[in-house]
Parts: C-alpha cells; structure tokens; sequence
C-alpha cells in the first residue's frame, strides 16, 4: 500500500540537514579558529616591531611635517600671503596632535597585545565549537530586538577573535546566556529548530559565513603582515637584529631630515618673519 | 580607539588604499613594509609580485589541504612551481610530491627527483629522504643503493626517523653497505624512539633474534606492543607468538616497559 503521509519522505531529510549542518559547523570552528590564531601571531609580531621602533617613526614622521609646514611657511611669506602662512601653521599643529595621538593609541594597543599560549590555542578549538553553534542570524531576523542582540553578540565576539582576546571567548562559549545577561542585553534562543525550511536557512547562513571567514584568512594570508609574520618565524632573531639596523638608518634619515628643518628655519629668519617659527 | 583597528589588517599596497587608511594603520603598514623588504633581503628572496616564497608555499599548502579555501591541486601546483623557482626548498619538495604522486600535474618521477634533489642540496631532511627512496626503488633516475644510502645518511643524521628506518634497512640487507646488524639496530633506535611504527617492529625483530643486539623478549614485547596500538599489523601477529614463549615474569617486566615508554612521550 502506498503511503500519503509526508513525514516518511521528510524525516531523511531533515536528519540529512541536520548532518550538513554539522558539518558546515565544523568546518566553520576550523576556519575560525585558524583565522584566530594566525591574525594573533602577525599581530604579535607587530606589536613586537612597533615596540622596536616606534621611537624612531614618531620622530621621523615629526620631521617630515616641520619640514613639510616650514616649506609652505617660506613659500607663503616669499608671496607675502599671510593668510596661507597661518593656515598652514594650524594645519601642522593638527597633523602633529594627530600623529601623536595615533602612536599613543599604537602604543597602548602593543601594550596590551601577547602572544597566545600553546594551550591557548589548543583551547580555541574547543572553543569555536561552542561558539559556532551560537551562529543563527536568520532565527531573529522578524525580531528588531533580538536581532540587535545577535548583532551585538556577534560583534563582540568578532572583536574577541581579531584581538585574541580569549578570555572573551571563553567567557561567551561557556555561558552565552550569562554573557547576555551580565550586559543586559534581551536574551536568546540559541537552540536549532527542527523545522527543515529554518534548518535549510541555517545552513545557508553557516555556508556564506564559511565563505566570509575563508576571505578574511585567505587576505589575512595574501597580506605582507603575513608574509613577514612566517618570515620572522622561519628565522628567529631575524627581527630584532633587522629592526636594530633599520633604526640605524631611520637615524640617518632623520639627520638628513633634521637639517633640511634647521636650513628652512634660518631661510625664514632671513626673511625678517616675526612669525615664531614652529 | 576603536579596539577592531588595532593592528588591524593593512590590506595589499595600493596607493589608494594607503591614503585613505587612518594613520595609525599607515604607520603600521609603513614599518611593516619597510622591515619585509629588510628581511627578504637578508634571506635571499626575491620579490616576485608581492608575495615571497614562503607565502607563495603556504598559499599552495592551503589549496593542496582545502585550508581555507576550496582544494584546488592545480593551483597549489602553480603557488609550489613559483616559490620553487625562487630556490626555496619547501616548496621545491612540495613540488616534489605533487609530480611523485600526479596531483595537480601529470605523474612524473624524473620531474619529481630533480625537486626533490634541489630542495635535498639545500639540506632539507623531507626532501634528502625522497631523492633517497627514489635511487632505493629506481624511480625517475637509475637504481642506485649506494646513492640512495648516501642521501638517507643525510637526512638520518638530521634526526628523520623515516630515513632512520631506511638506513637501517639497508644496513640489514647489505644495500649500498656492507651488511652491519649492529649498525642496522644503532639507526632502527633512533627511529623507534620518533615512535616510528617500523622501526619499532623492526627493531623488535631484532631483539627478538638476537640480531645485532642482544636477544631480550622483554624488550622485542615492549617494541611490538608500541607498534601494534599504532595499527602495524605484522607486529600484532609477532606480538600474540612472542609470548608464548615468554614467562609471566617477563611478560610483567616487557609490559612495564611498554607502560613506561608510553607515559613519557616517546
């Protein structure tokens, strides 16, 4: 006798589904947690440099615009227009609060960054395998306020991920819910539905943020971040030897650049400015 | 500051790009710049578009694995051949493998042997070893024993248990050697001691007859049974028959090894 009832054809499928949304998961934990470590380990080396050179940048970057300003200081009062002259006085004093604001935000931020521990990074796996299964964005897409949540969620966790903040992480894969409450944010339902068409969405939105996370690593690969990141690894040492001599030639530079400062100095006292020369 | 930015990605050089990036990101890219071209200069890279070797092999890695991306053989193929042309050994012997095993490229052992011999010259242990299976079974260049011993040695000293196990086996056999028991064992325990499954049964063979060492079924019982958990069938079968002929007191001392040898990692 033939059947009528749906469920016989449905019932494989759905655990078919539920099979490849499995899957789509795990492979999405692999990509994240790889993308986790590798963004941490360029960015370790970064700040290592950033450490290692900062002294000499900043001055650098100094000289560049006193020379750049003084330039267009000269060449405003040889055309004997002042007003130019004091705009590009205001324009340098920007220039120069903006740049040591952004080597002060640098600094603060290599401050804070450290290497990830082997255990660590064997943690993020596990990790990522929780944090994974808290991925439904297309669950509260008819709900404004949880969706804002979910948005939050997410971005606090993408945020954790590109600081290798794993304290965050764990916090989160641990206790979502806590996570939630302790910022009073609405709370979630984080569970899968058991409906094929909301698992069929599911697995959609786990397969583009599949191709999402494959992106960002394979930029992250792509990247001269990158490249010098493998390359400090292959040679250690190799980093702290090249940044010494790199500062040695950053010292020339600034020399050079420094001299160029003073002769422009001298160029505008010559001009009788009563400007004060910055 | 906005915590996503720091040392955020500097996406790939383009003037454009560059001007419009904050400054703490432009200062970042700039030092970042400045010291690659600094460290591809003392490790001999050329700059080949905007990659080095290294990324270049590691880009092949991700397509040969599907890391990340969808596996592709034939565009690892492409990322090993251009990182392989800069001379740079991993992808040389990356190559290697692709031509040896006709993955992304058709099969070819000659092809395969010169990578290999180029990443080999370059003393890199992985690839010493294939220019020496290669001599060992004839493939893509003549059978040669003495050649194949002489690469094997190379990369057998730099601690590859593979090339440990081989170079024993061509002690034992007298290939490209003189036949040498005791040297046979000397190279089958360093091997044993990767915990390379062979060269544990091998190496149990030996104590088990009494060949180049002393015979000690205790030590033959630790060996097989190190072997047999990582799935070597021969030693499994060797195993079962060795105690037989051993008396409770051994097989107690034997798995007591076996019990030691496995709680500090091998």
């Amino acid at each position: 006798m033939k059947t009528t009832s749906p469920t016989i054809y449905i019932v494989p499928e759905l655990e078919q589904l539920r099979q490849f949304v499995a899957g789509a998961r795990a492979q999405l934990a692999e990509l994240e947690t790889d993308y986790t470590k590798e963004k941490s380990r360029v960015d370790a080396v970064q700040a290592v440099l950033f450490r290692l050179l900062r002294v000499h940048y900043q001055k650098r970057d100094k000289l560049r615009l006193t020379v750049d300003y003084r330039q267009k200081f000269l060449d405003s009062l040889t055309r004997g227009d002042a007003e130019k002259a004091k705009q590009a006085e205001e324009n340098f004093e920007q220039a120069k609060t903006q740049s040591d604001k952004d080597y002060e935000e640098l600094a603060a931020a290599a401050d804070k960054k450290k290497n990830l521990t082997a255990e660590q990074e064997a943690e993020l796996t596990q990790l990522w395998k929780k944090l994974v299964k808290l991925y439904h964005p297309d669950r509260f897409a008819n709900e404004p306020d949880k969706l804002e949540t979910f948005h939050k969620l997410t971005a606090a966790i993408n945020q954790a991920k590109d600081n290798g903040d794993i304290e965050t992480l764990r916090e989160i894969a641990e206790d979502p819910e806590g996570f939630l409450l302790r910022r009073g944010w609405a709370t979630l339902d984080f569970s899968d539905k058991e409906e094929l068409t909301q698992l069929r969405r599911l697995h959609e939105t786990l397969q583009k943020e599949i191709t999402a996370v494959t992106e960002s690593l394979k930029e992250l690969r792509e990247s001269p971040d990158y490249e010098l990141c493998q390359l400090a690894e292959q040679k250690p040492g190799v980093l702290d030897e090249l940044a010494a001599e790199r500062g040695k030639q950053l010292e020339i530079e600034n020399a050079e650049l420094e001299k160029q400062a003073e002769q422009l100095a001298k160029e505008i006292k010559k001009l009788g400015s009563t400007e004060k020369i910055v | 500051m906005n915590n996503e930015n720091d040392f955020a990605l500097v996406r790939k050089p383009s003037s454009a790009v560059e001007k419009a990036a904050p400054g703490a990101k432009r200062i970042l890219s700039g030092m970042v710049a400045d010291m690659l071209a600094l460290v591809r200069q003392e490790l001999g890279l050329t700059a080949e578009q905007n990659i080095s070797a290294v990324a270049q092999n590691n880009l092949g890695c991700c397509y040969q694995d599907g890391q990340g991306v969808a596996k592709d053989y034939a565009e690892a193929v492409m990322w090993f051949r251009k990182a392989a042309e800069q001379n740079y050994a991993p992808a040389q012997n990356n190559l290697g493998y692709c031509y040896a095993n006709g993955r992304g490229v058709e099969r070819d052992y000659a092809k395969a042997v010169e990578w290999f011999r180029k990443a080999a010259e370059q003393n890199d242990a992985d690839a010493q070893f294939c220019v020496g299976i290669s001599y060992e079974h004839g493939r893509g260049v003549e059978k040669d024993y003495a050649e194949a011993v002489k690469w094997y040695r190379k990369a057998a000293e730099q601690n590859d248990a593979a090339s440990q196990l081989h170079l024993g086996s061509c002690f034992v056999n007298g290939h490209g050697v003189e036949q040498d028991s005791e040297k046979a064992v000397e190279w089958f325990h360093k091997a044993a001691e990767q915990n390379e499954p062979v060269a544990q049964f091998y190496l149990g063979i030996c104590y088990e007859h009494g060949r180049g060492v002393s015979r000690d079924f205790r030590e033959a019982y630790r060996l097989y049974k190190l072997a047999a958990e990582q799935n070597e069938e021969n030693a499994v079968e060797d195993l079962k028959n060795i105690v037989t002929h051993m008396t409770p007191t051994e097989i107690a001392e034997g798995e007591r090894r076996y019990s030691a040898s496995r709680a500090q990692p091998i």
